[in-house]
Parts: C-alpha cells; structure tokens; sequence
C-alpha cells in the first residue's frame, strides 16, 4: 500500500525510458545568480580558478566559480566568468573531518556554508532548512522521488552514489540529534530500495516510505501531509514544523563536499525537448546558460524556446539563463501559435488540486479583476503545480493566470506596505495598462530573446519561486518584493487605492484566522499521536507486517496515523 | 503576434472538442431509435435543431463576440438535446425557433460557453411549452410515421394517432402496469428522445466510463427519484411499479444522462453536484404531482440552475493547510 495523495495527476508512465547520462562542467561561459543575500567578493578582469570563492553572504554562505577564468561582468544579482581553458583548480580544503561522529551540528553548519550546498529542489541553502528545525524536529525525510514526470536523474544519480547518499543520512543524523530518517521513494522502486536498505544494516533508524506515484507528491508539503496526514499551515515552511524534506541530491552533495572537501559546483539536471527528442540527464556547471547546455546535449533544429522548471509548471526562459542549484529540468519547446482556451466549468481542475483550490475560480477572477476575491479563495496557497492547466479540456491558461495575478498582487502588498507614497512613482511604470499580455513576466520580450526574465520575476517580488520548486513557491506567497520594485509598480487608477484598503482590513482578518488554524492543526496532530508503539506493532503483526524499529526510540516518534503504511526496515540480524 | 507557449508544455489528450464529441456519440442511438420508432420525421427534428443551433451560435460568436471556433461544437449537443425532447408532430418550425432561443437568449448573452446561468436546451424546450403548449402536447402512436417534409402536420393526420402517454394517466392515478417493459425498451410514445431508457443507460455508461460525467450525481438523482417514489407513490398500483414509471417514462432518463450534468449549470463541486441533484430528483417527483404531466421537469430545472453558484460556494473544499473555509467568502 502505498501512501495517497489527494488531487494530483496521473501522468502517462515514461518511466521505462533511460537516457543517457553526459557530463558538461566546462562551459564556455558561466553566470552566477547571486541569491540568499551573496554579495559578489570579486570584481572585473578578475582571474578566478574552479572551485574559488567569488561570493559570500553575510551568514559566510558561499559560492564558488564552477570553472576557471576572467570575471567580465558582476552586478548586483549576476557574476559571469568567461572559461579561459586553463583548468586550474585551487587547493583542495586541508582539514577534512575523520569519522562521521566527529561532526557535530556546529561543524557541519560551518561546513555548508562553506561548501555551499543548497537545496536540489527547494533552492534554500541547507543550513538555513537545519537551523530552522535544529531541536524542533524527530525525524528527517528524505525525498528520493522525481517531482517532475519528465525529471529522471534522480533515481540514477542516488543508484549510483547510493553509498554517498547513506553516509550523508548518517553524518546528518548525527548532527541533528535525530534518530529517525523517513526515505520517501516511489512505491514500486524496490531495487532503490534495497541498494539503500545494503547500508543500513539492522537497525539504522530508516524507514522507508512508499509513495504513490502520482504528480506533484514530491512537493514537501504533500509529502509530509501524506506520510503524517498533517496540514502544514501556509504560513510556516515544513522545516519550521519540524518536518524537515531535504532531497536525496542534496544529501549526496553534503557526502562528496565533506569527502573531497570541494564546494558544490555542479547540479545533475535532466534536459528535454518537448518532442521528445533530447531526453538526457546531465551534470552541468552552475551557471551554464541553457542554450549552450542543449547544444552539447545535441538539440535538433527547430527549437527556439526555452523553459525550465517542470513540464507543467515551467516558464519559458532566455537562453541565455543559467543553471542554477535547483535547476532539475530544462525545456526546449517549438515555438507554436496558441490561442486563448475558455472555462466550461467542467470541474475538473477542482478535483486535481492538491491544495484543494478551485483554480478556475481563479481565472475567472482575473478577468472580471478581482484580485481581492483571488486573494480571499486562497490565491497564495497555489504551489503552482500546474496540475489543473494540465487536465483543463478548455485549455485556460490557469496557471498564467495565477502567476499574474500572484504578481499584481505583490506589488499592492508593497504599495500598502508603506515603502514609498502611492500616487509619486506610478506614472514610472514598466508596465503599460491592467491588460492581460501587459505582464513583465509574459512579456514579448522574454520570447524574442530581449528581455531578462530572471530580472523581469524578480522585479514584480515574487522572486525565483516563480521559476521552480514547491518550496520556493510557497516561500513567494508570503515573501514581501524584492528592493528596488519601486520602478515596476504599475499605473493603476483610483479604484486600485479602494481595493488597497480592502486588503488591508482582509489581511487582519486572515492574521486572526491563521493563528487559530495554527492551534487547531497542531491539536489533530497531538490526537494523531496518542496511538502507542504497542498497538501500532499490534496492527502491523495483524497485517502480517513485522515491525523492526530501533528499540531506543521514543515511543512518540513512532506513532502517527499513517505509520502502518511505511514499510518497515528489515532487520538482517 | 508571436506568443509563448503556455507553461502545462504537455496536456490531457482530453479537450473540449472530444467531451462534445463522446456526448454526441451517445445521442447518435438515440436519434436511430427514435427513427425507428416514429419515422424520418423524427430525425429530421433532431437535425434541424442540431444545425440550426450551430449555426445561430457560430454566427452570434463570429458577429458579437468577433470569435470563429470551429471546434466549439457544445451549439450541436444544445440543438441535439431540444431536437430529443420536442414530440414527432410539431410544425418543423418549432425546432428552429427553440434552438434561437436556446442559442441567442439562453446562452450567447449571458456571455457565451460555460457562463450561462439557465440550461440553453431547457430554456428552447420550456419557452416552447409556454408560447405554443398545444402543439408540444400531441404525442402520437409509435409506428406511424408521419410525412417528413411537411411543415405543420395536417390536423385530420393527427387526430387519428394521438394517443394519451403515462404520463398523462398518471396525473389521473392510472398506471398501466403491463406496458412498463415498453417504457423501459422504447416501444411508447413519447417525446423522441426519451423513448429508450435502456439506450439512455447504456449511453449513461459510456459517459461516465469516459469520465464525462459522474457516477455520483446520477446515482444520488436516481435515489433520490425512487426513495421519494416509494413513499409517494399515489398511483393505483405496487410502489415497484410507480418507481419504474417514474424512472422509465418521460424526461428522467433524459435528465439523469444530459442536463443534470451540464458543466455550466449545476455546481462545480462534486458534493454540491451530489445536492443539485438531490433537489432536482425531488423537485422532479414533485412537479409531476402538482405540474403539468409534461414539461414540468424541465421548468424545475430552469428554476433550481440560478442555485447552483449558492450551491457551490458552500461545498468548497477547505483550502489545504487552512481551517477556512475561504471560499464561502467570495462574493458571489
């Protein structure tokens, strides 16, 4: 029995195909995106080596140069070097850790920033994911599940580092102080599973979960809620909760960090032409542009699209936009005619939601332009799976349509906020109009190859969550803009300033609603938790299930509703 | 213009185009039953007011709306659904005129596919029934065919083959329990597309098989229908036997197939499909009491559609990670 997720798609199986698998660490050209606060420590005409540290945050997290060269441009959000051929590497790290136990919290923390690892999928530097659930946390899942339907390097990249992968779940236990680690694979993966189970040899405080292998239950949220059957309220990350999800990629690229005592400087991502045609699983430098990645790959002509993302939820892109450390797929689309779809009310997107949204209510709204009434039916809960644009018979643009009005309404959140006066800079807009194609994140530019996309996202505030990731989604929902929005804030009219007051009585409103949910969800939890070891084991030696847990465990950790659907780890002794 | 593509890079071989086209498919039988029974009349009527249909609403889209779709074909299943429920001897005007109603009134002006707010085909059928009740009320005898291409029936022709349906006795207490097997196959007069409940189960399959309806909503309509039925049944005759008429007889099969589940007219949400459906069921068994013997069910359809937004923003599901019910809040 696998665990369910409610909502989401079944997508056709191309799970039988493999592609192949091809290195590309030596670009011609790289552009770091300077995130999380990374401030550039290099300047032009600088010579970097491969592995050299050319940015730094304040809290010493740190990015390193994926090849060596001359920095020809630095800015305030990009870093890009130009490969000089010379291939040198700076010195490996001297002092690297001996035994596993020997790396405390403190250690490993100081050593991830050093290392810059960063979430594979969510995009979140790990140490900021352990620092919000150091203490606070019994267990610690790991995602092995491909997110995406066309995503397929996952389960050959933790294959073949499968021992990479169990040492990092043990340094990482280790470190948290937690006993437990919940591997989230899917159902029917059981050579996976047995590769794993080789390195935990009786009792290794892993269990496995099966997961049903539907589309978006990679996403952390509807994993936890489906492995504990608890809601993590929108407002708290599941890291916050105490839920931490850190993917099976990232985990490996703790072990080999740790190991070679290099930083992190490349991202195993899968490329696809949407035809088909160049399906492979590639390791690429950080910052390689897209189209320089698909021509190594060997992309037929005729695509001159980009998308990366999902294959349901991506955004097209330049192809001058690089790889970044949560890049996992990239896209490349014919360019096609598509004309407007229109909402039959078939329902059908309310039944795939795994939010529980009514997303045609969305675009419903954005056409009459009430972005209030959006924002009220739960507008910021969307983790844009894309699962709803995906069944739409009518072919709506739901999820465009979500995106936009996400957008419009970050930037009246800042107005509101109190940043800048309302009517002084309004007339100083990048945008033209309330229309529909008037969007900087839809606009013409972003296709003809003109504009910068990544700049356009990040313009409007919502920041990279509108690229990838359920994390990063559900991080934009809540996150206020970026600075220097003040350009982008549109030329609305007077009846903007109304709905501007509107949102300001709602939000309170919503800040009283949420404290409650916050109780009430962790009482049903508290309820869940009540069932003893005994009878769990009971249960599962009913079902014919042997129970083979670590005997020092709490008995708390043990028990939730959902626990007889793990699969035990079978002891070998 | 050069226009992204949309961010779903690949889709549901489901579109709109093929739920139309597995609906049409299962009106296809009926069109041939009805043929059988009552002659090529019968298929002329459903025909006229298939094209008719389409072609008010191509022309209203591409002269209102500035909009050509050729693959909206939702105006064919409308006409087909007012062509299914008119009787053989009605002018072949009449037809016609109920698809422009449907179309114009109906559909195109409160905005077009997918807001209207009163079913299109109930609205022709029902605005029918109202302006010219008399010709909507003479069902003949099946197996006369009737001229096909006369516009209005000569008066002398019909006399001879009128004949007074089930539903007619049953407003007098009367069932005639032998000719219920009849019902079920087709073989008693009727309106031209309710004659077979047992094509309309099999079609009724079909769709849900295809996912185009729901099990759900027909399943808690046809309950509704013979619980009611069972405790009401005021006919002369055992309450399996009224249950069956109820269900095989007129319009139900009709409904329970096609207008319960029309998209935009009954809520979205599966539990308020489940409540319309309920109501309909009940209003249903009602009119048949108090109403009219025909027709009735379609004029407690047009009054219970404007209940579905209501109906909707009720059974919203509880927003993922909320204790709000969010929804209940929109404006309607």
């Amino acid at each position: 029995m696998a665990l369910k997720l409610q909502g989401g798609v079944k997508l056709p199986e191309f799970r039988n195909s493999n592609p192949p698998f091809m290195i590309f660490d030596n670009p011609l050209e790289v552009s770091l995106v300077m995130e999380h606060g990374l401030l550039p420590l290099v300047e032009n005409g600088d010579r970097v080596k491969r592995y050299e540290q050319v940015a730094r945050n304040p809290e010493d997290f740190v990015m390193a140069s994926p090849i060596s060269g001359v920095v020809t441009e630095v800015s305030e959000n990009f870093i890009v070097i130009k490969n000089d051929g010379e291939g040198l590497d700076s010195p490996e790290d001297e002092e690297k850790p001996k035994a596993i136990d020997e790396i405390d919290y403190q250690t490993l923390t100081g050593l991830l920033k050093k290392y810059g690892v960063t979430g594979a999928f969510s995009g979140i530097p790990l140490y900021k994911k352990l620092a919000a659930s150091y203490g606070g946390c019994e267990r610690i899942i790991i995602n092995c599940i491909e997110s995406d339907p066309m995503v397929r390097h996952v389960r050959g990249l933790i294959l073949e580092n499968s021992k990479e992968l169990s040492f990092g779940i043990k340094i990482l236990l280790n470190a948290m102080g937690v006993k437990k680690a919940v591997i989230a694979l899917d159902k029917d993966d059981i050579q996976l599973r047995d590769e794993l189970k080789k390195f935990f040899p009786g009792r290794g405080g892993v269990v496995f979960a099966q997961m049903e292998v539907k589309y978006p239950i990679g996403y952390d949220r509807l994993l936890v809620n489906a492995i504990y059957n608890t809601e993590i309220t929108s407002d708290k990350e599941v890291w916050q909760a105490g839920y931490p999800v850190i993917s099976a990629e990232t985990v490996i690229n703790l072990f080999v960090c740790l190991q070679t005592g290099r930083p992190v400087i490349s991202k195993t991502l899968t490329s696809f032409g949407v035809d088909f045609s160049c399906h492979t699983r590639v390791r690429a430098a950080v910052g390689t542009g897209i189209a320089e990645l698909f021509s190594h790959c060997g992309l037929p002509d005729g695509f001159s699209l980009f998308a990366m993302g999902g294959v349901l939820n991506g955004i097209t892109v330049d192809g001058k936009e690089p790889v970044r450390k949560n890049t996992n797929l990239v896209l490349a689309l014919r360019e096609k005619e598509v004309s407007g779809g229109v909402c039959i009310k078939c329902s059908r997107c309310l039944g795939v939601c795994p939010m529980h949204l009514a997303p045609f209510k969305f675009h419903e709204n954005h056409l009459s332009g009430r972005r209030v009434a959006n924002k009220l039916i739960g507008l910021f809960n969307c983790i844009e799976c894309g699962a709803c644009a995906y069944v739409c018979p009518g072919r709506v643009d739901i999820l465009g349509d979500i995106r936009k009005e996400k957008a419009k309404l970050n930037i009246q959140n800042t107005v509101m906020s109190g940043k800048q006066a309302m009517p002084a800079k309004l007339s100083n807009s990048g945008m033209t109009g309330t229309g529909v194609f008037n969007d900087p994140l839809y606009s013409e530019d972003d296709i003809s190859g003109g504009g910068d996309i990544l700049l356009a996202s990040e313009d409007v505030g919502s920041d990279d969550g509108l690229l990838d990731g359920a994390d990063e989604s559900a991080l934009s929902g809540g996150k206020k803009p970026a600075d220097g929005e003040d350009k982008q804030i549109q030329a609305e009219d007077i009846e903007d300033i109304e709905e501007i007051e509107e949102i300001e009585d709602i939000e309170d409103i919503e800040e009283i609603d949420n404290t409650e949910d916050k109780e009430n969800i962790s009482d049903t939890k508290n309820e869940q938790s009540d069932v003893s070891l005994p009878t769990v084991k009971k249960t599962l030696k009913q079902k014919g299930l042997v129970l083979d847990e670590p005997a020092d465990l709490p008995a708390k950790a043990e028990t939730k509703t959902n626990e007889q659907e793990l699969i035990p780890q079978d002891g070998e002794d | 213009m050069k226009k992204s593509l949309w961010a779903p890079f690949i889709r549901l071989p489901d579109s709109m185009f093929t739920i139309m086209l597995d609906v049409l498919a299962v009106m296809v039988p009926l069109i041939i039953w009805g043929g059988y029974v009552y002659g090529p009349r019968s298929v002329l009527i459903v025909l006229l007011a298939m094209a008719s249909a389409a072609v008010f609403d191509f022309a209203f889209t591409a002269l209102v709306f500035r909009e050509f779709n050729l693959k909206d074909i939702s105006s064919l299943i409308t006409g087909g659904l007012i062509g299914l429920s008119l009787p053989v001897a009605v002018p072949l005007w009449a037809p016609v005129l109920g698809s422009l109603i449907a179309i114009v009134a109906a559909k195109s002006l409160f905005g077009g596919i997918g807001r209207n707010i009163f079913n299109p085909a109930a609205v022709g059928i029902v605005a029918l029934y109202a302006l010219f009740g008399r010709i909507m009320n003479v069902f003949t005898k099946p197996f006369v065919y009737f001229p096909a291409l006369t516009m209005t029936l000569p008066q002398s022709l019909v006399k001879g083959n009128r004949v007074v349906t089930a539903l007619d006795s049953l407003k007098g207490g009367v069932v005639n329990t032998s000719a219920i097997m009849d019902d079920f196959y087709g073989l008693s007069p009727g309106t031209i597309g309710e004659l077979s409940a047992f094509l309309l189960i099999i079609g009724f399959l079909y769709l849900v098989f295809r996912r185009v309806i729901r099990f759900n909503t027909a399943f808690a309509f046809a309950m509704t229908i013979i619980v009611l039925s069972y405790f009401f049944s005021y006919a002369d005759c055992e309450p399996i036997d009224f249950i069956k008429l109820q269900m095989f007889t007129g319009p139900t099969m009709l409904f329970m197939v096609f207008f319960l589940n029309d998209y935009a007219t009954t809520p979205v949400t599966g539990s308020g499909k489940v409540l319309f459906a309920v109501l309909l069921g009940g209003a249903i068994v009602a009119v048949r009491y108090f109403g009219p013997a025909h027709y009735g069910e379609y004029i407690v359809l047009l009054a219970l559609n404007p209940l579905s937004p209501i109906i909707e923003k009720f059974t919203f599901p509880r927003v993922f990670g909320t204790k709000i019910l969010t929804q209940a809040r929109d404006s309607l």
